[in-house]
């Protein structure tokens, strides 16, 4: 009879702890008020559904899509952030009179916290970023003028992976890759052959398989697989000729700023298993004379 | 030895039990059965004494606090990890 009493002593919720407990971790102010069942909802709703869901979404809808639908999920998770804490304060402040249940300690909604705040939801972006988007910097402008120096755009990594859905290497694609003398650091640059393929360089003039991919077009264009960009080249172009067969298993790449740019006629083949994505939107682009508005929402691919 | 009915006390049961209002039992013996419980069951210790000033000091306010402040900053770290960017070069 005691225990059971003081399972059911009367401890009126308190809303400003809930509304703290739902700022710290969606879900935890209505854990505190014995709503289980809307933790539980406000919970996934914010880890799996806000972010992680749409950012997949995106990825099977057209690139134009990509830059809205991140931000409808950040406003998406900070809507449902914001709603934990106004409901665990308001439903808190109705319940005056509240039976607390034995499960409900400070043990209890610590752990919830710990597990849900530092495993979970890092592990959730960390998962989101490494196998379906995530956002690079462009620093350099060796991909100039397709990507220019102080670009932010958004990668898919669900590409070139034999597990998942995503689309492979296709020649023509703006890929960020390992870079080879230098594993911690991503490079971007165009794939332009693939293994099997013969590339020339003559001057200016880029031959894959016999073809020539220059056009007649002004400014300096290149067009191969239904795919076309521009190029730039320096004024005082050597003209050698670079030739060479792609291995199996790796992949010849060349940035669009052609004579300013590091690439496979500097540091050689990249394997294939080292291409991490594909560069897929512009969604913020700054340069030294200012914000570069035109450039948001450009697609890549 | 004394006659059982000229016995003050014993007077007083034989008029029989005195009856209580309606809420007396919703507001007087449910508060003292809380309150039984807790003070009969109590020993004033070292241990109860810090326990009395945790609970009632600003402690479990501030720990709150801070719990929210560092959770929260895991909430926006999740919100906004989709925009901090790698480096490509």
């Amino acid at each position: 009879m005691k225990n059971n009493q003081s399972m059911e002593q009367n401890s009126p919720r308190k809303p400003l702890f809930a509304a703290l407990m739902s700022t710290a971790l969606p879900g935890l102010g209505q854990l505190y008020n014995g709503e289980f069942n809307k933790a539980i909802w406000l919970f996934l709703l914010f880890a799996i559904v806000s972010v992680p869901l749409v950012v997949i979404i995106a990825l099977v809808l057209p690139a134009v899509l990509t830059l809205p639908l991140v931000i409808l999920a950040t406003l998406l998770s900070i809507g449902i952030w914001v709603f934990a804490i106004v409901d665990g304060w308001r439903v808190a402040n109705r319940l005056r009179d509240f039976k607390i249940s034995a499960w409900q300690t400070s043990g209890v909604y610590t752990l919830v916290f710990l597990v849900c705040a530092t495993v979970i939801l890092p592990s959730t972006m960390l998962w989101v970023r490494k196998n379906q988007v995530e956002p690079l910097y462009v620093p350099s402008g060796s991909m100039e003028p397709s990507v220019l120096k102080g670009d932010f755009l958004f990668a898919q990594k669900s590409y070139n992976c034999p597990n998942c859905w995503g689309p492979e290497v296709r020649r023509g694609d703006v890929a960020i890759f390992v870079y080879p003398d230098n594993r911690n650091h991503y490079y971007i640059k165009r794939v332009m052959a693939l293994p099997g393929d013969k590339v020339t360089l003559q001057g200016t003039t880029l031959t894959i398989n016999g073809e020539r991919l220059n056009t007649d077009a002004e400014p300096e264009t290149e067009s191969l697989g239904g795919k076309s960009w521009q190029v730039q080249w320096s004024d005082d172009v050597p003209d050698e000729t670079f030739e060479i067969t792609v291995e199996p298993g790796h992949a010849f790449v060349l940035g669009d700023n052609r004579s300013k740019s590091n690439d496979s006629r500097v540091f050689g083949l990249v394997p294939l298993s080292d291409i991490v994505a594909k560069a897929r939107q512009v969604w913020f682009s700054k340069s030294d004379d200012g914000i570069r508005w035109s450039r948001v929402g450009r697609m890549l691919n | 030895m004394t006659d059982k009915y000229t016995d003050s006390l014993d007077v007083m049961l034989a008029d029989g039990l005195v009856k209580s209002p309606d809420d007396f039992t919703k507001k007087v013996m449910h508060r003292i059965s809380e309150h039984a419980d807790i003070e009969s069951s109590r020993r004033l210790t070292t241990r109860s004494l810090i326990g009395d000033y945790l609970k009632n000091s600003l402690w479990p306010a501030a720990a709150l606090a801070t719990s929210a402040a560092l959770g929260g900053f895991q909430v926006i770290a999740f919100i906004f990890g989709i925009w901090i960017p790698a480096t490509a070069g």
